[in-house]
């Protein structure tokens, strides 16, 4: 039933309009679809690989279903490398990481956002700069410093580099790490710190106890970032690591190749198994990645 | 009115600089052992004939000069360079366009953003996995989609014609949710009452996007091809799994830069070239990230 | 991937309280001591009391059942010698090991997938040389298949042990040989004959597409990781990829005709559809490969595609015959060419028990027995000239390649500094010349020999 009001609302020209906006709102959904669709495939058919006999993972053409689910291949993944050694290997370095970096970029970031001090500036220019810098530039180098002191063939020069703000992969540094606490420390209100001054709070005090419980958010993104990168890591591990028993999960998954025959179908259990510890994360933490994308406006 | 650290006067306070020193000791000794030694040494190994059981010795120019004789070299850096070229331009393009599509709050786009941004976690070395059962030309999925279109199957990675195209499938689909992520968030920076005005002028959408919005998303269209030129600089982990045991197979058309010069260093031990590629590398990047900080102070202003 | 946005993750701002990162930081401060502590003791793991010798080994027979067959050798070993025990771990990249010699922190013991990098790693001292271990362990090295021993060795000084031979022939399918008229008793004897046969024995379908292949001279070559076929083709030929001082000669006469003979069959039948061809069939090794699913006539490959046969598909493995490969018309004495290498079995510097290491691959490359169940197992041939207990060697098919391996026409590549990156790049000037259509002789040209 149409009432009055509607049908006088109801003119040609807004009526074009509307529906010219709704099939526009279609078409944006079908391509939205179809576009997230596309980008989760690879991930599906990770996982129906993972469940696939060997023969039926590499059939030609390929089978769009497993055949049956070949739960047993996660069993057989895990043993059939040494995958407990390199899982915890992964875990440590990890845990390393993400210690270090908030360790070393923390002070620093308090030195570059609230502590005036003469050459600030540029010293803040050295970060921007390593920020960007691409680490096969300088891997040649470290990797030899590293050899000079008798580390290659050692977890060390992993666990050691973030303590000294110099974890570098292609997703995430430690310079990325300073950036990010420094624009969030820099604009927190100054009233805050001038109280505490003159309560005759030291400035390391000003730092734990004011600034960074305020700074939770940033240090989470932090944290998570860190995680992130440094797990899925494979240039680093892959130049310093150098034995076998200290290789990363990321190292870890060529063993499934042997001389006639790759356990394709393990090599996608194993992958699984790697991706799911990151998805969990990103699942539990995606406004941390994303947040942003949401509020407020750029600087 | 609230004075935020970064807005307050320059004056300074006696003993912070102190203070800085400490704060900023690990991360100095850091820069200073691992990144500035490292980089002088560079220039000097770059000079010299090493190869890690010998002492260096030293040649000159010689290194860059065989390099830039080398043809593997060279054709490293048009590998490199080329899949710049395609890859900023294909993954700004739709990360600028995905965004621009799902610039909108609601259920099914917040979802849709988050399945396009979902791949930019999965590890790099995962991700030259599973693409490898996507495009092998004999069990991959791209393949049998293709086959039942009655198209011919491409070897993706297998053809030297097509080897490149094959590997920035992989990088785009784990780049293209960041760049929109980016995009999404400066779009969101454009104000609505611009956005009115310019449809109350009867300018069209397209009018609008051009001379409207776009001037807003400059910075960040900026920054996203310096960061994905630089990306492409040391494209390594999925170029590297593709082919462990022959790198840059087929026919070198997948031999990046940062895999030519691993190669240089840890399997033919040649540290001259290694950290002659590693200065060039240096030097270039640095006039890349120079510019940039240059564009986008004069874009401030 | 790419690094995210500095601006948009710095306002990632969220009231919630979150104690995750105040106990990551407590968590942190634990854990520098642990690392500074780590990073000061180095722990020597070789060390024992009770004069137990430790010894490490990293091989690249990879984790599957290669790797049991590999601990059941070892263990036999450290039954024999109390004192020894030997840890094995696959290590599949081969700058990962070069790093640790380099690192300081080797294994003892190297075993090898192929010898390609043994001169490059001989000539910049990351090896040891086995001369005087040899001379000392009055080890007799003429037992070995001598082709491929001569692979293991750099301007005459022995770098390394074969164990487990590889090398390849011609396999073809007499049951399709038969149906195009030809007689399958007698495959071609030149290349020439063989290139005709495959035209033969090649049928398309009313649309083009090839459904039966005669002969594919690069599958199944490096992209299924096995050696590059260039470099037989170039013996068959008559040619050598190397001068009598060992200098590269890639643009031999013989060896740009050989690489044009390749060529011919891609402009026969064109590249499009050799690699539809080769595309739309199952993988190398398994069930859907195109000689193991009769559709392909003749192979240049190892015998393990015969015995994979056997295991994927019987009724095609009853087919399958073997012979040497056929030399060039213009060169009959060079039938039986093909590319030998084996395993190699090293010790590299800095290694902290060389002798014991030596010891042990002196054992194991010329214990018959362990050779045999070894080939039994891995489906290659055994690296020694006698081995009773090689039941494979019943086969007929094993028993040509076993031939083959002792004949004039097998030969290893010469080792020298740079004999690596030249074997590499040998490969990709083939598939650019195959693939891109870049002339041959420029492709070879082009060919980086240092």
């Amino acid at each position: 039933m149409i009432t009055l009001r509607q049908a006088e609302a109801r003119t040609p020209a807004r009526e074009r309009r509307r529906r010219a906006d709704r099939v526009r709102e279609t078409i944006r959904f079908a391509i939205g679809f179809a576009l997230a669709a596309a980008f989760l495939i690879p991930i599906i058919w990770m996982v129906s690989g993972s469940l696939k006999s060997n023969e039926a993972v590499t059939a030609s053409p390929p089978q769009l279903l497993p055949d049956g689910l070949h739960w047993e291949n996660y069993a057989a993944a895990v043993t059939y490398i040494d995958f407990g050694t390199y899982i915890t290997n992964s875990a440590i370095v990890t845990v390393f990481t993400i210690a270090g970096t908030l360790l070393a970029c923390v002070p620093a970031a308090y030195a570059f956002a609230v502590l005036r001090w003469r050459g600030r500036e540029a010293t803040f220019g050295v970060v921007l700069f390593s920020m960007m810098l691409p680490f096969p530039a300088v891997m040649v180098p470290m990797y030899l410093i590293f050899r000079q002191l008798g580390m290659i063939g050692s977890l060390t020069p992993l666990l050691v580099t973030p303590f000294v703000g110099q974890f570098i992969t292609p997703a995430f540094s430690s310079a990325l790490a300073i950036f990010l606490l420094r624009q969030f420390l820099a604009q927190l209100p100054y009233e805050l710190i001038e109280a505490a001054k003159i309560d005759g709070s030291s400035s390391l005090r000003i730092l734990v106890q004011i600034l960074l419980p305020l700074a939770r958010p940033i240090l989470v993104t932090v944290t998570i970032m860190t995680a992130l990168s440094s797990w899925t890591a494979f240039v680093g591990p892959l130049i310093f690591l150098s034995d076998e028993s200290l290789n990363t999960l990321s190292l870890g998954l060529q063993q499934y190749q042997s001389q006639h025959f790759t356990a394709y179908n393990l090599l996608l259990a194993a992958s699984t198994l790697f991706v799911i510890p990151v998805m969990v994360l990103f699942i539990a933490g995606q406004k941390y990645f994303t947040s942003g994308a949401t509020s407020g406006a750029i600087k | 009115m609230r004075t935020s650290l970064r807005t307050r006067g320059r004056r300074r306070t006696r003993g912070e600089g102190r203070h800085a020193v400490w704060y900023l000791t690990p991360w100095g000794i850091g820069v200073a052992w691992l990144v500035v030694i490292p980089s002088a040494l560079a220039l000097y190994w770059s000079f010299t004939d090493f190869n890690l059981f010998n002492e260096p010795k030293w040649v000159g120019f010689d290194n860059y000069a065989n390099l830039f004789a080398d043809p593997v070299f060279l054709k490293s850096i048009t590998n490199t360079l080329f899949m710049a070229g395609v890859g900023v331009a294909v993954g700004t393009a739709m990360g600028l366009g995905s965004a621009v599509l799902l610039n909108r709050s609601g259920t099914s786009t917040t979802i849709f953003r988050s399945l396009i941004f979902l791949p930019a976690v999965v590890p790099p070395v995962a991700t030259g996995i599973v693409w490898t059962f996507i495009l092998n030309p004999q069990y991959g999925l791209l393949n049998a989609g293709a086959r039942a279109l009655g198209l011919p199957p491409i070897g993706w990675l297998s053809d030297p014609n097509f080897a490149k195209y094959g590997l920035l499938m992989m990088v785009l689909w784990g780049s293209v949710g960041q760049v929109m992520v980016t995009f999404v968030a400066a779009l969101q920076d454009v104000p609505e009452d611009i956005l009115e005005a310019a449809s109350l002028d009867g300018a069209g959408r397209l009018r609008t996007f051009v001379s409207v919005v776009f001037p807003i998303l400059r910075p960040v269209l900026l920054y996203n091809v310096v960061i994905a030129t630089l990306f492409y600089f040391q494209f390594f982990e999925q170029a590297f799994v593709v082919n462990p045991t022959n790198l840059g197979a087929p026919a070198q058309s997948t031999l990046t830069y940062a895999l030519y010069l691993y190669q240089q260093a840890f399997t033919y031990l040649k540290m001259g070239n290694a950290a002659a590629m590693s200065v060039l590398l240096l030097v270039v990047s640095s006039v890349v990230i120079a510019v940039f900080f240059a564009i986008n102070k004069r874009m401030e202003r | 991937m790419f690094p995210n946005h500095p601006e948009i993750i710095a306002r990632a701002r969220d009231g919630r309280r979150n104690r995750v990162v105040t106990r990551f930081l407590g968590v942190g401060a634990m854990t520098i001591a642990g690392a500074l502590a780590l990073a000061g003791c180095a722990v020597d793991g070789n060390a024992n009391e009770s004069g137990k010798i430790e010894l490490t080994m990293w091989q690249q027979w990879g984790g599957g059942h290669e790797r049991d067959t590999l601990k059941a050798l070892i263990h036999e070993y450290e039954s024999l010698h109390p004192n020894i025990t030997i840890t094995e771990e696959p290590v599949t990249n081969n700058a990962e090991i070069l790093s640790s010699i380099t690192g300081g922190n080797p294994p003892d013991i190297i075993d090898l997938g192929n010898s390609l990098s043994l001169g490059g790693w001989a000539a910049a001292g990351a090896i040891q040389p086995l001369d005087d271990y040899i001379k000392a362990a009055g080890l007799d090295t003429s037992q070995y298949i001598q082709s491929a021993y001569e692979g293991m060795t750099v301007d005459g000084v022995t770098y390394a042990l074969p164990f487990q031979v590889f090398n390849a022939g011609l396999l073809y399918n007499k049951e399709l040989f038969t149906e195009a008229g030809l007689d399958p008793n007698s495959p071609p004897t030149t290349l020439e004959e063989l290139a005709d046969f495959a035209k033969k024995l090649t049928k398309t379908d009313a649309s083009g597409a090839i459904t039966q292949m005669g002969f594919l001279p690069t599958y199944p070559g490096p992209d299924q990781g096995q050696t590059c076929p260039l470099i037989s083709y170039g013996y068959a030929f008559g040619g050598s990829w190397t001068d009598a001082n060992g200098n590269p000669t890639p643009t031999a006469d013989e060896n740009v005709a050989a690489l044009e003979w390749e060529k011919s069959f891609f402009d026969e039948y064109g590249v499009a559809n050799i690699q539809n061809f080769i595309q739309s069939a199952g993988s190398y090794l398994t069930g859907g490969d195109p000689l193991e699913s009769g559709k392909l006539a003749m192979m240049f490959d190892g015998p393990w595609s015969a015995a994979f046969t056997k295991d994927n598909n019987p009724a095609v493995a009853a087919q399958l015959a073997a012979a040497p490969f056929p030399g060039a018309a213009s060169s009959p004495s060079s039938t039986g060419a093909t590319y030998i290498d084996a395993n190699a079995q090293l010790i590299p510097s800095g290694a902290k028990h060389p002798q014991e290491a030596f010891d042990f691959i002196a054992w194991m490359t010329t214990n018959a027995e362990q050779t045999a169940i070894f080939s039994n197992d891995v489906a290659n041939i055994p690296q020694l000239k006698k081995v009773p207990a090689f039941e494979r060697q019943n086969d007929p098919i094993y028993a040509t390649y076993v031939e083959i391996a002792n004949g004039e026409g097998a030969r290893s590549w010469t080792q020298t500094a740079t004999s690596s990156t030249y074997g590499a790049n040998l490969c990709q000037a083939q598939d650019a010349a195959l693939l891109t259509g870049v002339d041959p002789l420029e492709a070879l040209m082009a060919v980086k020999t240092e």
